[in-house]
This record gives structure tokens, C-alpha cells and sequence, in this order.
């Protein structure tokens, strides 16, 4: 069976910067599947999701392959990447504050996404709904899709502007965009890392169900392994763009082997720190040798 | 803040700065030096035949009474009558008013209408020959005066093809026709140079909302390149170019005094330089009065319309996190 998603050897760099953002990435994605990136700032994590969704600056230099149900991404045409995007492969962005029009109110952008792929009226009149049906429709599905994640009184959020909600609840109007046509695939790029603590387990609740109820699979990007291993089945390492490690969440962050991921669990334990005592960095678990040539040394 | 009372506080605004500029108008006028009855009478006059004439003008009196009369009469519609040929001076401003209007709005139009396809395809394009070439034309379209490209237009279009009048002005309702041959290369020279000014504008609101999360946004979730431009685009680039409109029509007003000159246009600006080489006061202050309140109104009508554009001026409440 094809795999949902697949990446190989993926190459990128930007504009005429010489070191590499991605070197040789390759990975897989099955139906339903949630990998978890994590990865420091930099080692190409959002990156790697902007390739997926063809949505890389026009300085990017891209090679290798990206397979979307065995069909070919790398080069595909705007026209035929805009019929996946929002439709089978959608993304929830980092900035809830930014990502939203601040012009128009949200439940017109999340309307926007419902009609931009379907209830297109040419086909409802084939089956002979009425204009205002389709109206009535798309209208009724926006409200059960802001219920649905949790908006309160939706029928009143949804004439509001992004200017008018809190960071949650404008996340929640993104996740409600991402998931309104039931993709095969979300691509989370630190969905939760703008918010408040509180709001973001919420959050992190709400997209753990939602990808379960339309059965998407997920990419899932974080620096938080608390969050991936929360949401996620498999984890792979980023480090300087490069893969370090693949494997299960409890595997990989159980018994790490990439002295880098290491680094990483070990940083993340707090439980470990003991007051007045300098904490763990990254480096103390790096050789030299790996700190001055970033992830090539283990290329 | 609701609508109505961004309205209020902008008419409250409106109303006082209409105040202070009448009287800054007034003072600086009456500063000038040069005397109305010295240049009616000649050089030859008798001191104390120019007295006598200056009494007769009102001039002798304290400049606060003759301020107080002249804002009364303004507040009536009244904006007295010229030191000269005693004719009201709103009656002959009024004429002049819908020549003047006629040339910059059309004018601003038409600079609209060739800025935004033009500076947004400069945007989408910026790292492509072709925007870059756009870029370079629209700095040279900048660096040329109005009049000499009023002159350029005249010689080409007029003068040497004969396709079309080289100046002069027949009013709208005489004969539309004619009305419409003898605006189009005023407006053309004055549209190229604002429309030059205005696509870099135009470019630069572009190529920020391309940078911006929610356009990305949108074309995450499908929307093709030039549809998001269009439907998430606009609205936001908008908001930068409105301000620049606004200031460009101010600069219009005044700045169309030149290409009424070029093209023998009988505009408020051949009225106001007349009037200033007479020393007819009154008209020049009358003149200077109405261009300060029409830039005030296009100030006042910019702050609306971004009221009206960014839903985010409207209000400013923050939903509680749930």
C-alpha cells in the first residue's frame, strides 16, 4: 500500500546562504498516523512543513521528493496544490495572534474554507438543492464546526474579528478552519506554543479529539516533548536539518541514542533539577566534534 | 468606540481646525505687504488719496473687527466681495470650485485605477524582471514635474498629432463632449505623475500583506496566489494606501494651480494667482480658506474610511480565554 505521505531525500536551501535548511530528510506517513517533529529552532522543523504544503518563500531551492498518495508534490503547479491545500492537507499555524484576516470576521473565514473546496453550487443544483439550501448548509456546518471546537455562543463568535477573541479562542477558529473539509492530513506547527498553560492543554485536548474524529493523520511540530508525547505515536529528531533519530514516542524518549536527543530529554527533565545547581544544556552532550560541525559529523 | 462617536470627535476636530485656520489665513494675508488701494490707484496716487480709498475699503479699521465681519459673513455663505470689480466672491469661486473638482477628482481617478493593477503586479512580481522594470519606470514617472509632463503630453497629443485641444475649458453642461476632449490630457499629465507616487505605494502595501501570517493562512487553506492577493489582500493593503490618497488629493488641490496655467484651465488657482498679483485680499483669503477646508475634509473623510476598512479601529475588546 502507497503511504499517505512520503519524503525522500529532501534537500532545501535558501536564497544564497550555502548552508543547507534540510539535508537528505526522508520519512513516511501512514493514514491516520501522528508523527511528532521536535528539533530546536533552526534544525527545520516549520521548514519541513512548509515543504509539505508547497508553501516555501520563492528563495527556496528544493530537491528530492515529497509523494502525497504517490502522487508527485515536489514541482506540482499552484493551481493543482491549491485543490489539496485546506482541502486533504491542511495546517494549523504557531501564531494565533497574526494568522487570522483582521479584516474579515471568522466565521466567514472559516466559511471561506468550507466553500472554497466544497458545496460548490454547480453540484448541489444537480441534486437539486436550492441556492438558499446551499447557503443554509454551509452556514449550519460552520456553526456545528465552531461549536465543535469549543467556541462559546457560536452563532455571536462567529460575526466577530480576530481582534475581538482571546489567543484560545482564535487558535480554536484556525483548528476549526483545518478541519472543516476533514483532511487526510494537519500539519500542526507549534499549535499550542503562543498560549497561556492553562489554555493550551485545552487546546491540545481539542486537537487529540478532533484528529481522532475525522481520523487525520498528523504532523505534528513542537519543541515541547511533553506535548508530542502526548499527542503523537511516533517522534522523529530534527538536528541542523538533518533526521537523527525515528522511532516510537516511549522508545525514543525513553532510551534516546542520538547524544543530541539525549540532550534533549535530559534538558526537558525538571523533576531532576536541583536547586542552585547549573542545569543541563544541549551541549554537555554533544562531542566536540558534532558542536563544530553541526549534524554532519553524523551524516 | 462606536462609529458615531469616532464621527463626533472628527467633526469636533474638523470644526475647531476650520477656526485656527481662519484666522492663521487672515493674519498671514494681511501681513502681506502691499496695499489693495496702492494698486488700484497707481503709483501716482496722493497719500491721501489712498487713505481715502482705504476707508472707503474698510481697511482702516481694527483687523480684529474686520476678522469677526469676515467670519460672520463666512458663516452666512457670504465671503464678500472683490476689492476690485465689488463682484460677490462666492459667486465667482463657485464656477471655479467645479473646474477645479472636476480636474483633481478625475485626475486621482484615474491615478487610482492605473496604480493598484499596476503596483500590485509590481508586488507579485518584485523579484522578477518584469516588477523590477515596473519599479523603474514609476521612479521616473516620479522625478517628472506635472507641468512639464502637462507640456510633454500638450506638444505630442495637441500640437503635433492634433488629436485633441491643446487647452482651454468648456463647461460640463454646454457641451459634454468638448467638455470631456479638453480634460483628457490635464488629467493624463496630472493622473501619470500622482499614479507614478501612488504604485510605489501600492507595491510596498503588497508586497507587506504577502509577508503577513494571515496570507499565509489563506493560502494554506487553497486559495491560489492571485485569489488570496484579491480576497485577503485588498482590504488589508488598503489601509496603507488610503493615507497616501488622502494626502495626494490635499496636494492636488493646490498643486493643480500649475496644470490649470499649462492648459489655460480657469480653475481656483487662476483665480488665486490673479488675485495675488492684484493685492485683492479678499479673494485671496476667501480662496486660501476654501482650499484649507477641502484639505480638512479629505482628512476628516481618510479617518472615516479607515473606520470603515479596519474593523479593528470600531472596537477594541479582547475575548476572555475558555
Amino acid at each position: 500500500m502507497t503511504p499517505l505521505l512520503e519524503v525522500s531525500g529532501l534537500n532545501l536551501a535558501f536564497g544564497q546562504r550555502r548552508t543547507p535548511a534540510l539535508r537528505d530528510v526522508s520519512f513516511t506517513l501512514d493514514g491516520g498516523q501522528r508523527l511528532g517533529i521536535i528539533g530546536e529552532s533552526g534544525s527545520g522543523k516549520s521548514v519541513t512543513a512548509l515543504a509539505v504544503m508547497g508553501l516555501l518563500p520563492d528563495n527556496a531551492f528544493l530537491s528530492g521528493s515529497i509523494r502525497w498518495r504517490g502522487q508527485e508534490l515536489v514541482g506540482l503547479g499552484d493551481a493543482a496544490y491549491s485543490k489539496l491545500r485546506g482541502d486533504d492537507m491542511t495546517m494549523v499555524f504557531q501564531e494565533p495572534m497574526t494568522a487570522l484576516d483582521p479584516t474579515m470576521p471568522v466565521g466567514l473565514q472559516v466559511a471561506e474554507v468550507l466553500r472554497l473546496h466544497r458545496a460548490r453550487s454547480k453540484d448541489a443544483a444537480r441534486f437539486g438543492a436550492s441556492a438558499e439550501q446551499i447557503v443554509d448548509n454551509a452556514r449550519n456546518r460552520v456553526l456545528e464546526m465552531l461549536t465543535e471546537v469549543g467556541l462559546p455562543d457560536p452563532g455571536r463568535a462567529a460575526l466577530k474579528y480576530p481582534h475581538q477573541l482571546s489567543g484560545g479562542q482564535r487558535q480554536r477558529v484556525m483548528i476549526a478552519m483545518a478541519l472543516i473539509n476533514r483532511p487526510a492530513l494537519v500539519i500542526c506547527d507549534e499549535p499550542t506554543t503562543a498560549l497561556d498553560v492553562t489554555v493550551q492543554a485545552k487546546v491540545l485536548r481539542l486537537i487529540d479529539y478532533e484528529l481522532r474524529a475525522v481520523q487525520a493523520a498528523s504532523l505534528f511540530i513542537s519543541h515541547d516533548l511533553a506535548v508530542v508525547s502526548q499527542v503523537c505515536d511516533e517522534v522523529l529528531v530534527l538536528y541542523h536539518g538533518e533526521v537523527v533519530e525515528r522511532g516510537h514516542v516511549a522508545q525514543v524518549l525513553g532510551a534516546p541514542e542520538h547524544p543530541y536527543t539525549k540532550g534533549l530529554v535530559a534538558t526537558a527533565r525538571l523533576d531532576l533539577v536541583t536547586p542552585g545547581e547549573r542545569l543541563p544544556v544541549i551541549e554537555d552532550f554533544l562531542s566536540s566534534a558534532q558542536l563544530a560541525g553541526g549534524g554532519a559529523a553524523n551524516g | 468606540m462606536s462609529v458615531v462617536r469616532v464621527l463626533a470627535s472628527r467633526v469636533g476636530v474638523f470644526a475647531i481646525s476650520l477656526l485656527v485656520a481662519s484666522l492663521a489665513v487672515f493674519c498671514v494675508v494681511n501681513a502681506l505687504p502691499g496695499d489693495v488701494a496702492g494698486t488700484i490707484l497707481g503709483t501716482n496716487a496722493t497719500p491721501q488719496a489712498i487713505a481715502e480709498l482705504r476707508a472707503q475699503l474698510g481697511l482702516d479699521r481694527p483687523l480684529p473687527l474686520r476678522y469677526i465681519e469676515w467670519l460672520g459673513g463666512m458663516f452666512r455663505g457670504d465671503f464678500g466681495v472683490s476689492a476690485f470689480t465689488y463682484e460677490p466672491i462666492g459667486a465667482l469661486i463657485r464656477p471655479r470650485l467645479a473646474v477645479t473638482c472636476w480636474l483633481v477628482f478625475l485626475s486621482v481617478g484615474l491615478a487610482v485605477t492605473l496604480a493598484i493593477p499596476v503596483g500590485k503586479y509590481a508586488a507579485l512580481r518584485r523579484k522578477k524582471f518584469t516588477g523590477q522594470l515596473v519599479s523603474v519606470v514609476s521612479q521616473f514617472g516620479m522625478a517628472v514635474p506635472a507641468f512639464l509632463m502637462g507640456i510633454i503630453l500638450s506638444l505630442v497629443f495637441a500640437v503635433r498629432l492634433g488629436w485633441l485641444p491643446a487647452n482651454g475649458y468648456t463647461p460640463l453642461l454646454v457641451d459634454p463632449l468638448d467638455w470631456a476632449r479638453r480634460l483628457v490630457l490635464p488629467c493624463t499629465a496630472l493622473a501619470l505623475v500622482q499614479g507614478a507616487v501612488l504604485v510605489r505605494y501600492v507595491r510596498n502595501a503588497f508586497i507587506d500583506v504577502l509577508q503577513e501570517d494571515y496570507f499565509r493562512t489563506a493560502r494554506s487553506v487553497g486559495w491560489p496566489l492571485r485569489a488570496a492577493v484579491n480576497r485577503h489582500g485588498m482590504r488589508n493593503a488598503a489601509l496603507q494606501v488610503v493615507t497616501v490618497l488622502g494626502l495626494q488629493l490635499a496636494t492636488l488641490f493646490v498643486g493643480a494651480i500649475v496644470i490649470e496655467k499649462v492648459f489655460v484651465i480657469p480653475g481656483l488657482g487662476s483665480l488665486l494667482i490673479d488675485a495675488v498679483a492684484k493685492r485683492d485680499l479678499p479673494i485671496v483669503q476667501g480662496v486660501v480658506m476654501l482650499l484649507v477646508a477641502l484639505i480638512l475634509i479629505i482628512n476628516a473623510a481618510v479617518d472615516v474610511l479607515y473606520v470603515l476598512i479596519d474593523p479593528r479601529l470600531k472596537s477594541d475588546t479582547e475575548g476572555v480565554d475558555v
